[in-house]
This record gives C-alpha cells, structure tokens and sequence, in this order.
C-alpha cells in the first residue's frame, strides 16, 4: 500500500532519522511528539504547561499536513518523566482537544530522548476517506 | 477479518503467551522483538552493538515470515534500557530502513521484561 511520509515546515525536523508521521490509506501513524520549537529548540524547561501546550501545537501540526486534526485521532501514548505532572498535562491536552476524549495510555518513565523534555506523546489517527495531500517537505 | 499469527521457524519460540506477530492481510503487527539469538538465549549485553542489533534480526523475520519488510514498516515503537544507547541504536536502525523513515517512537525505561534486556522493538508494516 503507498505511504507518505509527514515532516511539515512548521514543525522542527525529526531529531533522528525517522518521520513525523506516515500516512497509509486512512490511517496516520504519529511519531512521538516532543516539547520541540521549529528550531530544534527545547521549549519551555521547567514549564510542563509550555512544554505540553507545544508537544499538541506540533501533533496538531503534523496531523494537519497529513490531512487531518487532532479530532481524528483513536489513540494517544502519553510518557512523563514526573506523574506529578499527569493532571496539567491532561488540562492542556483537553485545550487541545475538547470534547474528543480519545482512548489513551500513560506511562511514567525515567529519561527522554530529549534532556529537558518533561514529557512526550504519540497517536494514531483515522480519516474518514483517503487522507488529503497536503504541503510537506520530507 | 481473518487473522493469521505469526511464529516464524527461523526465530526462537516466544518466551510466554504470545506470537511474534499477527498478519490481518494489510497490516503485521509485530510483538516486542527483544535480543535474543537463535536458540533462545539473551545475547550477551556486553556485546552491545550485538545485543542492539538482535531484535531487529528476529523482527526482520518476523515481516518477512508475514511477507513484509522492514522497508513497510510506517511505525516503531523502541524501548531502550539507556539513552546513551540511542545513536548506535538508530545506526543498527538504519541498516534495516534503508531509506524508510517511519513514525517512531524511542522510550527509555527502567525495566524490561527480562532483567538482561536493554532494548526491545516492535513494529507495524502496511504491505
């Protein structure tokens, strides 16, 4: 079946060799999200709201460039590195996403990929139909 | 839609309940592949650019028993011990990707399901 790698412009380039996501028929696979600006760039040390408000700014991102919103999303993988942060994660997620409560999985685990990084958080998403083309650059 | 499981001969059995993969026709969905050889046994963790790259041997089995590669894959889940194992993880990665880059995620852990382990993968492939 095609596939069709995601890397948008508005999103800082992965930090390893892979892609943001992959798209396969109606299915968006998501890479995990990380409190990454466009540059690279940590965002929000010590911040978990700054952190988690651009780990959803970027899954949004990615998940528009692939054709779809966060409302198509069936699944999300939360990792936090503090389970005291697991309530402000979730009131930002629901900024995010609203009334979609989609199923979801958390962890608490010791390290990142990315030192700083509080948190980091992937998806499975569904479109109704072919996802839509989109401007990428990968 | 009809499942098939996935226990290939040319990898060990699975340690408990489980298959190495489920092939629904499109899709292969992939158990967590650890670092064990052929026979079964931990590879020793002190051989650790072995003891990385075993899993993506035996997942590489995996697909192809389910008719698939690595170069289908659209998603990884890695789970690794250590972060400072991360670079030459993605090094074993690549020689399995090829010029494939899907959707991954890399977790570091305290623990894995054995206590030998330092790095278990798993994978979904769309054929």
């Amino acid at each position: 079946m095609a596939q069709r790698l995601i890397n948008p412009e508005n999103v800082h380039s992965p930090i390893m060799p892979y892609s943001h996501a992959v798209v396969t028929g109606d299915t968006i696979y998501l890479s995990a999200q990380l409190p990454l600006g466009v540059d690279g760039r940590l965002v929000g040390r010590d911040d978990i709201d700054a952190q988690a408000e651009q780990v959803f700014t970027n899954m949004r991102n990615v998940l528009e460039a692939a054709g779809a919103g966060l409302d198509d999303v069936v699944k999300l993988s939360t990792w936090l590195t503090s389970r005291d942060d697991r309530l402000k994660v979730m009131e930002v997620r629901n900024q995010f996403f609203g009334p979609h409560h989609a199923p979801s999985i958390i962890a608490v685990i010791d390290e990142l990929p990315v030192e700083g990084a509080r948190l980091q958080v992937d998806a499975i998403a569904v479109v109704d139909g072919q996802a839509k083309a989109s401007t990428t650059k990968g | 839609m009809p499942i098939e499981l996935i226990r290939p001969q040319s990898i060990h059995k699975p340690t408990t309940y489980y298959s190495h993969g489920a092939d629904t026709g499109d899709v292969v969905y992939t158990s967590g592949q650890a670092p064990h050889d052929d026979a079964g046994a931990v590879w020793d963790p002190a051989d650790l650019a072995g003891h990385l790259r075993r899993p993506f041997v035996n997942a590489a089995r995996v697909l192809e028993t389910a008719g698939t590669s690595f170069g289908n894959v659209v998603r990884m889940t890695i789970l690794l011990r250590c972060v400072e194992h991360i670079e030459l993880m993605w090094e074993i990665a690549i020689d399995y990707l090829g010029d494939n880059r899907p959707a991954v995620t890399v977790v570091t852990v305290p623990g894995l399901a054995d206590s030998k382990y330092l790095i278990e993968i798993d994978a979904i492939a769309v054929k």
